[in-house]
Parts: C-alpha cells; sequence; structure tokens
C-alpha cells in the first residue's frame, strides 16, 4: 500500500496518508457530505486511539476501512431503516439525460448508487473507487471472497440495468 | 485473482466466469488469463458491452468522487501530542457533545442535591461547570450517584467480564482490567463508563468498577485518562457526606478508590490494587 512512510512525524503518520481515502469512500459510501463527515471524524478517532493495536507490518489501510465500516454498520443499525441518501423508490425516475457519450449522467450515478442495496454499493466502491484487490474488500467487509464476488456482480449489473433500460440516450451507446 | 464460478449471465457454455469478467476489468485476472479472456470479449458484444459499462463506471466513480481526496484534511483529523489530543479531536461541536455535558451536568447536580446542603442550589452548578474536577471530586461524585442504585448500580455487570473489559479498553483507548480485590472480601458488581469534563473544557471518558462486601457496604474504583501527572504518591482527600478518596497517578492514568470507610482501609485497598498492576 502506498503512503506507509515510516517518519513518526505527525503529519506523516501513515493514517494520514489514508485520510483522503477514508473521506472519498464515506462521500460515495453515504451521499450525504456533513454524515460521512462525521462517520470518517469518528473512524478516525477511533483509529488514533487504537493504533498501538494495529498489528505492524499488516494492512493499515483495510484496517482503518474496517473501522470505518463497522462503525458505519453500528450507526445504520441504529438508525434502523432510515434511508441514507435517496429514497428507495422504484418507482423513482432516474434523472437521464442526454449527455456527452463517454460519460454518464452524475446525478444518474449517484442516483443508480443510492439505490443499490449498501452492501453491494460497499463492494463496488471498494473496488471500483478505492482500487482494492477483492481479498483487500473481503477483508473489510469481513466476508468471504466469494461474497465479496456476488455482491460486485450482482450491483454492477443492478446499475447497469437501471442505467441503461431507461432509455438515457448517452448510455445506449455503450460499445 | 482465481475465480469461483458462478455460471456465466450469457450464453450458457461460455468458457469463462462472470469472476473472470470483473476481474480482467478490474486488472485482477491473472495475466496469462487475460489474451484469452480478450478474444472472447471480441467475440461476443455481450459481453463487450459488459466491460464497457464496468469499466466506465469505473471511471465514472473517480470523475465524480476523486475531487474529494484534494479536500484540506481538517487539523482535528490529525494526531497531536498526547496530552492534547482529546481536546482537539472533541472540539467539533457535535450532538454527543451536548449529551456528554449534559450527562455531567446531571451527575453533578443529582450529587450535589444529595451531598450539599439544599439551601443554596447555584453554588452547585457553579462548581460542576466552573470549577477544577480534579479526580477525587470526579470518582466521588461518581460514587455518590451510583453507590446507592438498586437495580442499576453497573452498566455492565461482572459476570460479562471479558466484555466489560474489552468495551471500557476500547472507549478508554487503552488495555483495562478491573482490580481483583476478592481476597479483601469486596466481589467485583461490574463497571461502567463515565463522562468527564476538565476544567480544560477537555472532555473524555473515565470509568468505574463497583465492588460489594459481605455487609451490602459498597466501593468504587474509577480510572481516568490522564496526560499528566505521570506518576504520584497516593493521596487522600475526604469528601462531604463521609465519602474518602484514596487516589494516585501512575502510567497516565488517575486511580481513585472511593468509599464511606476510614482512610487506613482505603490506603490499604488502594495499595492492593497498585501493586496488582505493578507487580
Amino acid at each position: 500500500m502506498s503512503g506507509q512512510g515510516m517518519s513518526n512525524a505527525e503529519d506523516d503518520h501513515p493514517i494520514v496518508a489514508q485520510i483522503p481515502h477514508l473521506r472519498r469512500y464515506a462521500r460515495a459510501l453515504i451521499g450525504d457530505r456533513a454524515l460521512a463527515e462525521d462517520l470518517v471524524q469518528d473512524s478516525l478517532e477511533r483509529a488514533w486511539s487504537r493504533f498501538h493495536l494495529w498489528r505492524k507490518g499488516s494492512n493499515l489501510r483495510t484496517w482503518l476501512f474496517s473501522i470505518m465500516h463497522n462503525l458505519h454498520a453500528n450507526l445504520a443499525r441504529n438508525a434502523s431503516r432510515r434511508p441514507l441518501a435517496a429514497p428507495i423508490d422504484d418507482d423513482f425516475t432516474l434523472p437521464v439525460r442526454p449527455t456527452q457519450e463517454d460519460q454518464m449522467e452524475v446525478a444518474a450515478i449517484e442516483a443508480a448508487l443510492a439505490r443499490l442495496p449498501e452492501e453491494q454499493r460497499q463492494v463496488i466502491l471498494l473496488v471500483g473507487l478505492e482500487d482494492m484487490t477483492y481479498q483487500e474488500a473481503a477483508a473489510v467487509l469481513d466476508i468471504p471472497l466469494g461474497t465479496v464476488m456476488s455482491r460486485l456482480h450482482r450491483g454492477r449489473e443492478r446499475m447497469r440495468e437501471m442505467m441503461t433500460a431507461s432509455g438515457g440516450p448517452g448510455l445506449r451507446r455503450v460499445k | 485473482m482465481t475465480t469461483s464460478p458462478m455460471g456465466s449471465g450469457t450464453g450458457g457454455a461460455a468458457p469463462f466466469s462472470d469472476d473472470e469478467i470483473h476481474a480482467y476489468v478490474d486488472g485482477q485476472l491473472a495475466a496469462e488469463r487475460r489474451g484469452e479472456l480478450e478474444q472472447i470479449i471480441a467475440a461476443d458484444p455481450e459481453v463487450a458491452a459488459r466491460v464497457a459499462f464496468y469499466r466506465r463506471l469505473n471511471a465514472e466513480l473517480h470523475r465524480r468522487f476523486d475531487h474529494v481526496l484534494a479536500e484540506p484534511v481538517p487539523n482535528e483529523w490529525r494526531p497531536a501530542p498526547v496530552w492534547q489530543r482529546r481536546v482537539r479531536d472533541r472540539r467539533a461541536p457535535t450532538v454527543r457533545n451536548f449529551g456528554i455535558a449534559a450527562a455531567w451536568l446531571f451527575a453533578g447536580l443529582i450529587a450535589g442535591w444529595s451531598t450539599h446542603d439544599l439551601v443554596i442550589p447555584p453554588k452547585i452548578v457553579e462548581r460542576v461547570v466552573e470549577r477544577p474536577a480534579p479526580i477525587f471530586d470526579q470518582a466521588a461524585v461518581a460514587f455518590t450517584v451510583f453507590t446507592p442504585e438498586v437495580r442499576h448500580p453497573v452498566e455492565v455487570r461482572a459476570d460479562e467480564a471479558q466484555h466489560l473489559m474489552s468495551w471500557l479498553s476500547n472507549r478508554m483507548g487503552r488495555p483495562i482490567k478491573a482490580p481483583n480485590l476478592d481476597d479483601a472480601g469486596w466481589r467485583l458488581m461490574g463497571g461502567r463508563l463515565l463522562p468527564v469534563v476538565e476544567d480544560t473544557g477537555n472532555r473524555h471518558v473515565a470509568c468505574q468498577f463497583m465492588f460489594e462486601r459481605g455487609d451490602g457496604a459498597r466501593l468504587t474504583v474509577y480510572y481516568k485518562d490522564a496526560g499528566s501527572p505521570d506518576a504520584t504518591a497516593f493521596r487522600y482527600a475526604e469528601q462531604t457526606g463521609g465519602v474518602g478518596v484514596v487516589y494516585w497517578f501512575d502510567d497516565k492514568l488517575g486511580y481513585a478508590v472511593a468509599g464511606k470507610l476510614p482512610k487506613d482501609q482505603l490506603q490499604t485497598l488502594a495499595r492492593k490494587i497498585y501493586d496488582q498492576f505493578n507487580s
């Protein structure tokens, strides 16, 4: 993993190098900026206070992401079934507009992401946005590799359906 | 990436798995298999469409969210020297902080109410909010609030000792263990987490273990994270209401033994606890 320098200077602390990644993932996962920032802050608080528990030489990045994942799972459990970012409503029409051929409509991708079951969104983001290996994603989410693969597949296929079936002209052109 | 075939989503007999298509897109397919996949993609428009979609999905995720990487990292998120870490980390105004403040104020009010002359309530508020709350005060307040409890003296009971210790260790950010006072006749009842507000405005957590003797008398041992002082001798403070506290600091943790007991008994127990953690 990059960014795990050995310096003890506080700004060079290996955790600091991971903060932007935690933040990007949280933003994409949750959608709501304020909630995502709170989650990152809480995760970092926990990470700093437990850094002595991190096994030196093990993957710091997956350690940090799994702290965040667990915190988020607890919050989500507490918040019961409150939707996180967008209404989970299958009649919801995706705001697909004609756009440049090589760009998906940003609003469409966010809406489609928000409509995915969270367990699929997590895998799609860890792999596709955070560029984690499937093994790393499995470690972060504490699930078997096969489950990572099936969630990835179902999630991506669901997004493909959502983003092509509604007939957005820009998306039909995929070759 | 080796594959665990899940069946192909397209042609039934196609010699590839869905896993391999994803692995190809994500750059996680074994090099020797890559060429074969490319041939399959070239031959099958449906597979090609899937690959193209997955690729663009990844690219769009980056296009949409990569700007977050460039946002300046708030100072509160960085490590601070240990003695000020909690001040900085906790400064952000969150609902939780209000909760902690309110809980502390509430605890203080109850404690003040039950231990002070009821005629002068304003002083109680002033005392809690503005006066420094050194460890013996904090421990005495917690003792006074929780030892009279019949149903909820502790938050986690001793029969879940392992959970109690790991929970408190997590919340305190360091390994926490209850002292064992069995042979002095004090049985561990359990423990709880407590909010702390320092005179510096520093808000953090403390914990308390409660013990009971055969005659029903109760005793508490209070731990509080303390950046300083590093280590001290035993000290004694007697609080109103007959609550005595023996306290000391060791390895940046503050300890306080509180009970309605004679000073020498408290001191003996304190010594016992100290020895348990320094043997």
